[in-house]
């Protein structure tokens, strides 16, 4: 389930932006692999640059999801924290605390998959069949990590911010 | 050893309290990399060359595919298709409820589909009907197991690609202990009803007029029980890759969606296909972390260690397998089927092919396994939307899941553990797998 508890309007923007392009990425991948069982069975004709082209629509489909799923704070989770923690400071507190240790996996991820892609940017190296470059492939996963990012730095601040307002009331 | 050791408790206490999945793995990861010394940089890269292979791709499509399919209306007209046949015995409604779940599984291949198309409708009327709600709750949430193990299923495309088998063959293992599993709980399911106090049964109708209600009933259906054969008769006739039969289902259910079944609309379909994009977005982060961690822990021959050192409790097969069974309930009762059924390839593959147990019978137990736990408290998360679909707290629907559970999936555990047949019939029949 989606939670958009207390997102402000630049996240809602971002969020709205990436619900568009998951719906591009996923419609025209779908096509495309239509597009392949037309091209091989009705024409006879198989286009080999299509698996490439469905990777890369695919791939972007994966992080710019992943990165909708982070804003939307609708990740899969475990569900026994009600059990474990008993009260909702305690909850609080445990909630900031787990975003910031998935702000510190997702920072860790996003230095070396920029490294990566900084990497084949640099070597200029191309797809076999269409010939593009292959950062293009790469750069979903980059930018899939930055927007992580950002979403948890957010999150985590307001989380933070609900924390102390929580203190603050019980003082 | 102790890296991993340490990372597993790191694993389960995170799990426990709620981090998302994903960065549970991420974080492991990185405890692994850095206890043992090893070189982060090469993992990432790693991690995104497993997530570029082609055959995944039939992950998002049959995901997209499922969350059209629930949106479509195509999961009413399976309703009154079975109902058609058995509506109108004592516990009628029940046995709908698991059949259709099964066939529902046919098309959507998730358990969590199953209930929100399936649940949504089939609680209700049960409870009207006269079926307790607790029990009504727990039927649906067991049912929907059967979306695991009928195929198409995304937890077995997963365990295939992980584990480098034939996603076909893997499909194919399941399908037998599913329909153990329908026909056990349809046979409980009448023996309940029988308890049930002004239980309501559709009227009996004569059979001239029945063979009319089943013909009317199968027309309406005819395009929703359409795609199972063309998706299922593609991928074993050789016409089209599971990926391919993924993407044809999709473009599929937007025609029949519209114009036959009516159920979808631009607002709908948009709603449909942003909520399989955000679960794709979910089990790929997870799957990304997942493949650094596998590789983490294949650099440090962990899961050879955990096969040597089962292999030291005992090298009695039958034991060693009652182990993985246990192994395989507690990975399903902690994370989702699609983690699990990761987990498993990547942890106890190793295990399994050490001690001789052949691939695609092990997919099979895998998918029994996590559907068991996908229903098995405390984390159960088919068990518990299930219970927010049905409004009911799990004091409520306990025991009956617990019945269900004991005599129903479990028999059925072992079985497919003990009785590799049960799997490996219909791999070997249609494709000959040795």
């Amino acid at each position: 389930m989606e939670n958009f508890d207390a997102v402000g309007p630049w996240e809602q923007r971002t969020i709205n932006i990436l619900k568009s392009l998951m719906i591009f990425f996923a419609m025209a991948l779908a096509l495309l692999m239509v597009v392949t069982v037309i091209l091989r069975y009705g024409v006879e004709k198989p286009f080999l640059a299509i698996e490439e082209a469905a990777v890369l629509l695919g791939l972007w489909l994966y992080f710019v999801s992943a990165a909708y799923v982070t804003g939307a704070r609708a990740h899969i989770c475990g569900g026994a924290l009600h059990l474990v923690v008993k009260t909702e400071q305690g909850r609080r507190v445990v909630r900031f605390l787990s975003t910031l240790l998935c702000l510190s996996v997702s920072c860790v991820a996003l230095y070396y998959a920029a490294k990566y892609g900084w990497f084949t940017f640099d070597k200029g190296r191309k797809s076999t069949y269409l010939q593009w470059p292959k950062y293009l492939w790469v750069a979903s996963m980059v930018f899939g990590f930055i927007v992580m990012t950002l979403f948890l730095a957010l999150q985590g601040r307001r989380d933070f911010a609900a924390l102390r307002e929580e203190e603050a009331h019980q003082c | 050893m102790l890296a991993v050791t340490i990372a597993l408790i790191l694993i389960v206490v995170l799990l426990l309290l709620e981090v998302p999945v994903a960065y549970v793995f991420g974080a492991a990861s990185l405890l692994i990399v850095v206890l043992t010394g090893r070189d982060i940089a090469f993992l990432i890269p790693y991690a995104y060359q497993q997530e570029s292979g082609f055959a995944l791709l039939a992950l998002p499509l049959f995901i997209v595919a499922g969350s059209l399919m629930g949106a479509s209306g195509i999961s009413d007209q399976l309703v009154r298709f079975v109902n058609s046949f058995i509506g109108s015995i004592r516990g009628g409604l029940g046995a709908v409820t698991i059949v259709t779940c099964a066939l529902f599984g046919a098309i959507a291949g998730s358990g969590s589909s199953a209930i929100a198309a399936i649940g949504s409708m089939m609680i209700p009327r049960m409870v009207e009907a006269g079926y307790p709600r607790g029990y009504a709750i727990s039927l649906v949430a067991c049912s929907s197991v059967l979306a695991i193990l009928i195929p198409p299923s995304v937890a077995m495309i997963l365990f295939a690609i992980t584990s480098g088998l034939s996603v076909a063959a893997c499909f194919l293992s399941t399908i037998i202990p599913g329909i153990l599993i329908a026909t056990i709980y349809c046979l409980m399911n009448f023996r309940e009803a029988r308890r049930f106090e002004g239980l309501q049964v559709e009227e009996k109708v004569g059979p001239v007029e029945r063979v009319f209600k089943i013909g009317k009933a199968t027309k309406s259906a005819f395009w929703a029980l359409l795609m199972p054969g063309i998706m299922l008769g593609g991928i074993y006739g050789g016409i089209f890759t599971p990926t391919e039969a993924a993407a044809v289902a999709l473009m599929y259910t937007i025609p029949v969606g519209f114009l036959i079944y009516k159920g979808l609309n631009l607002k709908t379909t948009q709603a449909a296909i942003v909520e399989g994009a955000r679960n794709t977005g979910a089990i790929m982060m997870m799957l990304f972390f997942l493949f650094i961690m596998s590789r983490a822990m294949v650099q440090e021959n962990i899961p050879k260690d955990i096969a040597q050192f089962m292999l030291s409790l005992s090298d009695n097969p039958i034991v060693i397998l009652l182990m993985i069974n246990v192994l395989l309930l507690m990975i399903g009762m902690l994370v989702d089927d699609s983690a699990g059924a990761v987990l498993a390839a990547i942890v106890l593959m190793p295990v399994v092919r050490e001690v001789g147990i052949h691939p695609i019978h092990f997919a099979a137990i895998v998918g029994t396994n996590l559907g068991l736990g996908n229903v098995t408290p405390p984390c159960a998360p088919l068990l518990f939307m299930s219970g927010a679909i049905g409004g009911q707290t799990i004091d409520q629907y306990i025991r009956p899941t617990l019945k269900l559970i004991c005599f129903g999936h479990l028999p059925v555990v072992l079985l497919v553990t003990y009785v590799p047949e049960l799997a490996l019939y219909l791999p070997r029949m249609l494709m000959g797998i040795q």
